[in-house]
């Protein structure tokens, strides 16, 4: 008879990597504000969340890291993660902007905000990321691969996350990230067959970030499936939270 | 907590553009690590059904106490889908049938699709139709839109239909909730990459917990992944033992001995 863990609990802390507060025009959200995404995590078992608005990502980052900041209100379980648009913004302002809120990871949705991820575009702005040694998350589903991989092969000392990984990706995925070996990953739609052993084999341990991309996704199934793969628990500890705390240096 | 857990939606048969495949010894050992009992598996790929459900009989063959068959029939070749049909359920002992809307090119009412439903429904055969409705490129009926299975299930009575992923999207939630609260004979089955938080808690507050059946895509979707959807859900622990194994024998009248041995 099957064995499974109905009264599931995780057995290490947990960071997640990947989650959205704030409403969106297209529909509403079973969640959309800090209390209920606090309430998902406590069930869930999640300690930490890296959060941004998705207004900054529809709109304009300005406004929406302010609504971000605002409804996060100092909470410390969330930590913030502002919206980047280097095709349209004022680098000194946003740097500023970045320095004074302590803020460690940026997210750029390039195919969403229009522009195409070319150094060209983002090359003065991955100079900065880099230098400032911040993280960069950008959705799988907003790049062309080719693009991407030109950026990152001039980058070689940024730290950039390739979230959102759906299995109609695995074709230029894998070869991208074992191309790129300053690129992580970021595991919330990464459901396929295998999955975790195929990241293991592609990148290692110290790459593999758990993310939920909460709330279009439970927190639940992915940090369930972790437990499920035999991982000893230092290795279940790195990728659900020690790698993500590492690499924003917190 | 041990308890029966049944895989209503797993396919066979190479999908090389994905990496991934259906080595047996590789799908039993994934079972096991995801504590799955059994799981029913299609192949749909094929325009000749014959050769599909030839794929899933010699599969099954080889550990059919892990693995049972789901048949699919081509409706474009309706001269051979009947005696296919007869073929697939009385001599390779199918448990179901699997259709598949978006390779017909019609939407799932059309009357071409008729000839299989009323055979289905003369034998009391349940039909799993891949759902799907949802925003851009996916707001069409051409993918199995959930609501067109209130008009097919009133039509064909003494078919369960399983709306396999539950229409995938927002919209095709709601639908395929709507669908099932009208008929008595409609179950919504859980596989999805693209569920929301609460997508679950949502099924069982609108429909209760019978008709809600766990299944998971594999190879393209690994189980550990779909039963985690069924296990962290904020519903109560028998609702989850419910969707994960028990309503599944109800629908395909097998008994727990019969799966777990």
């Amino acid at each position: 008879m099957g064995e499974v863990d109905i009264t599931f609990k995780s057995s290490v802390p947990v960071f997640d990597c990947n989650v959205s507060i704030g409403r969106v025009h297209t529909r509403r959200l079973s969640v959309d504000d800090s209390e209920g995404t606090l309430k998902a995590m406590d069930h869930a078992g999640v300690n930490k969340a890296l959060v941004h608005n998705p207004y900054g990502v529809n709109y304009d980052p300005v406004d929406g890291n302010r609504r971000l900041l605002e409804s996060i209100n100092g909470i410390e379980r969330f930590v913030p993660q502002f919206t980047c648009n280097p095709a349209t913004f004022n680098i000194e302002t946003f740097a500023k902007s970045v320095s004074d809120n302590n803020i460690k990871s940026l997210r750029m949705e390039p195919i969403s905000q229009n522009y195409p991820f070319v150094e060209w575009i983002v090359g003065e702005c991955m100079e900065w990321i880099t230098e400032s040694k911040l993280t960069l998350f950008i959705p799988a589903t907003d790049i062309n691969p080719n693009e991407f991989h030109s950026v990152l092969k001039s980058f070689p000392k940024s730290k950039v996350v390739l979230s959102d990984l759906h299995y109609g990706h695995v074709p230029w995925a894998i070869p991208l990230l074992k191309s790129i070996t300053n690129l992580y990953v970021e595991i919330s739609k990464f459901s396929i067959a295998d999955s975790i052993v195929r990241l293991r084999q592609t990148v290692g341990d110290n790459r593999i970030l758990y993310g939920s991309k909460f709330p279009y996704q439970p927190m639940g199934p992915q940090l369930y499936s972790l437990h499920r793969w035999d991982l000893n628990e230092t290795t279940l500890a790195d990728i659900c939270s020690n790698n993500l705390s590492t690499i924003l240096g917190q | 907590m041990k308890t029966t857990v049944i895989d209503f939606h797993s396919h066979v048969g190479r999908m090389g553009n994905y990496n991934v495949y259906d080595d047996q010894d590789w799908y039993v050992k994934t079972l096991d690590d995801a504590g799955v009992d059994k799981c029913f598996v299609s192949y749909i790929f094929d325009g000749k059904a014959k050769n599909c459900n030839d794929i899933v009989y010699e599969f099954v063959q080889k550990n059919p106490k892990r693995f049972g068959g789901f048949a699919h029939v081509n409706p474009h070749y309706i001269d051979e889908a009947i005696p296919e049909l007869d073929r697939a359920f009385n001599k390779l002992g199918m448990k179901a049938l699997k259709i598949y809307p978006p390779f017909a090119d019609y939407p799932v009412n059309h009357e071409s699709w008729y000839p299989i439903f009323e055979w289905c429904n003369k034998n009391k055969i349940p039909i799993k139709s891949h759902t799907q409705y949802g925003p851009g490129e996916f707001r069409h009926d051409y993918g199995g839109r959930p609501i067109l299975f209130i008009d097919l299930a009133q039509k064909f009575p003494d078919v369960n239909w399983i709306l396999a992923h539950s229409g995938n999207f927002e919209l095709g939630r709601i639908e395929s909730v709507k669908a099932a609260q009208e008929c008595p004979n409609i179950y919504l089955e859980t596989c999805s990459s693209y569920g929301d938080h609460g997508t679950i808690e949502y099924f069982v507050d609108s429909l209760g917990d019978e008709r809600i059946l766990y299944g998971s895509d594999v190879p393209l979707i690994d189980p550990r992944f779909g039963v985690g959807r069924i296990v962290t859900a904020n519903i109560s622990t028998e609702s989850k033992r419910k969707i994960l194994g028990l309503n599944a024998l109800k629908v395909l009248n097998l008994k727990e001995s019969e799966v777990i041995g």
